[in-house]
Parts: C-alpha cells; structure tokens; sequence
C-alpha cells in the first residue's frame, strides 16, 4: 500500500535476471506466491469473457490482469489463456478464478456430464464433424 | 454483480486423452481440433513432494510438463476440450485438475507397449471418471484384437476398445462418438452393444 506508481520503474533489472527460472517466479509473482484461489476454482475448460461494460474493478486490475482482460475480448478457456499468455496453468485458474469472483470477467457453464440431452446433442454434432 | 456465471454464454466440455509418451495424444488432439493444438505448462510443486515416486523424477523443487490441447465446436453453445495428459504415474499431480469434471477419457495405447496404460487405467476406474481404451495402430507394434487387448488389461466388457488411427480425423472422430456412446449407455439412454 505504501507503494508509489512509477517507484519501480526506477529499480534497474539485475545483470543475473535471465539465470533465474523465469516461469517460475513469473508463476508466483503473478498469484502473489498462491496456490489456491481464495474464490471456489473454476474448471480449466470454463470460458471466460470480458464483461460488456467495463467492470467497475477495471481500474484495480494489475498489468498481468488486464492482459487477460484485453485477450477474452473474444471469449475462450482459461487453458486458452493460460497458453496465449504462457502462464502456467495452475496460476491462470487462481487468477481468473478471483476475477470472476470479483466481477471482472464472466465465465460461461461448463456442460452438465450426467444431462444425456446434452449428450445426445454432442453425439449428433460428432456425427456431423 | 454476484451473478457471474454468465448462462446465455458458451457451455464448455471437457475430453480427456490419456497415455504414454509417444502414443500420438497430440496426433490425436490435432486431427480433429479446429485449432491448431495449443500447449499448457502445468507445474510439478508441492504436490509432487507427497508423490511415491517423486525422488525418481527429478531432484529439482518444481519441474513443468507440456499439455497439448485442442478444441471442438460443437455447436454455437457448445465448446469440447480435448485435452493430451501424460500417462504415466509420476504426472498424476496433474490428473486432477484436468480430469474432475471431464466428460470422459480416452486412454490411448500403443500394443508394444501395454503396461504403459495401466496407471490410467487405474486412476479412472478409481475416480469413476468413465473412459474406453483406444489403441493406436502403429507399422511396429503387434497387430491385437479389441478382445485381447481387453484380456491384457483385464478390461471389463463394459469398457469399450477401439482401434484407430491416431493420423486420420474420421477414425477420431469414431472414438470420440463411442466415448458418447458408452456415457449414454452408463446413463441408460442408450442400449449397451452386444459383445460377441
């Protein structure tokens, strides 16, 4: 909270950044070292995307946030998203996740498995690829 | 503003490809996604500490493995996920998060190599996560029938076993409809096949 825009833009890189595993601490910065989300996790396959309006919590969103934000413009998995944006899988579920919770983005259904329906209507579709 | 499970949205559907290296899941996934197969890293942490075998996969604290998927528009609502992930037990970590949930599984095999399928084998018949077996046909491997390949593994006849051709989108896409298939015949709305 102390923290002041503009404040590490004056940190310069270090000589020995790339020798780090950049994935990984990539993966912790970006969930603030979580490995859970504090929201319920959605499944990998749900789809998320941006809300029509902008989210009244558009302006709290962090840079790694609002790329998300920006790509479902056009609506797609959060394993989609994880890969587009090569974040690890296990940080893009933590993060969507909250901002789903949050109301920063949307997240579609995922398919009821025991509606045979539903089934049915996947089966017929199968036929037609 | 708590509604954010958005109903008039895209439904989406999970199919999980499971099995050995090289027994062609990203072949699989690719043959008959609309998109180029799209690549995941899911990380080995902490969960890998309280695996058996752990210590034989690597020393290091966190080491990542590549998932291959691809995706099937079904219709204008209906999104299905394929989703390739390692067979083998050491990457059960990762069983978890892509199976729950999931339509069902394929386990996709290679007749040299058998045993390969038996951990998840295992993994979906202890999670009651319905799946068929698939094996795919490769010029260097034993030619097996459906029936032998089910005494290997001592399948139940419940189970379906195909074989197919990992490379061609229709032989596929017949494994995908038994899979269906054999989820209707599980929730009785359809007639099991008859075993001959």
């Amino acid at each position: 909270m102390t923290e002041r825009p503009g404040q590490s833009s004056s940190v310069p890189a270090d000589a020995d950044d790339d020798a780090v595993d950049r994935e990984l601490v990539r993966a912790f910065m970006l969930t603030r070292g979580r490995t859970r989300a504090a929201s319920p996790e959605l499944p990998i396959e749900t789809i998320v995307s941006a809300p029509t309006t902008l989210a009244p919590t558009h302006s709290t969103l962090d840079r790694e946030q609002r790329k998300i934000s920006t790509l479902v413009a056009v609506p797609m998995s959060i394993a989609e998203v994880s890969a587009h944006l090569t974040i690890p899988l296990r940080a893009a579920v933590v993060l969507i996740s909250e901002m789903v919770a949050a109301g920063s983005l949307r997240a579609g259904e995922t398919v009821d498995t025991s509606d045979t329906n539903m089934l049915l209507k996947i089966r017929s579709a199968l036929q037609l690829l | 503003m708590n509604d954010v499970i958005d109903r008039s949205a895209t439904q989406s559907a999970k199919i999980v490809i499971a099995g050995g290296f090289g027994v062609g899941k990203t072949t699989f996934v690719g043959a008959v996604s609309e998109i180029n197969p799209l690549s995941t890293e899911a990380s080995m942490t902490a969960a890998a500490a309280a695996s058996d075998d752990a210590g034989e996969v690597d020393t290091k604290t966190s080491t990542t493995v590549a998932m291959d998927f691809g995706r099937i528009g079904v219709s204008d609502e209906i999104i299905i996920y394929l989703f390739g992930t390692p067979g083998q037990q050491r990457f059960a970590f990762m069983w978890d998060q892509v199976s729950l949930g999931a339509l069902g599984a394929i386990v996709l095999l290679d007749t040299a190599r058998l045993a390969d399928s038996h951990a998840a084998i295992d993994y979906f018949e202890a999670r009651q996560i319905p799946f068929i077996v698939a094996a795919n046909r490769f010029a260097h491997s034993p030619a097996a029938t459906a029936e032998q390949v089910r005494g290997a593994l001592a399948l139940p006849d419940a189970i379906p076993v195909v074989d197919l051709d990992a490379r061609d989108r229709g032989s596929v896409k017949n494994a995908l409809i038994t899979l269906v298939e054999h989820l209707l015949v599980l929730r009785s709305a359809l007639p099991a096949p008859v075993h001959t």
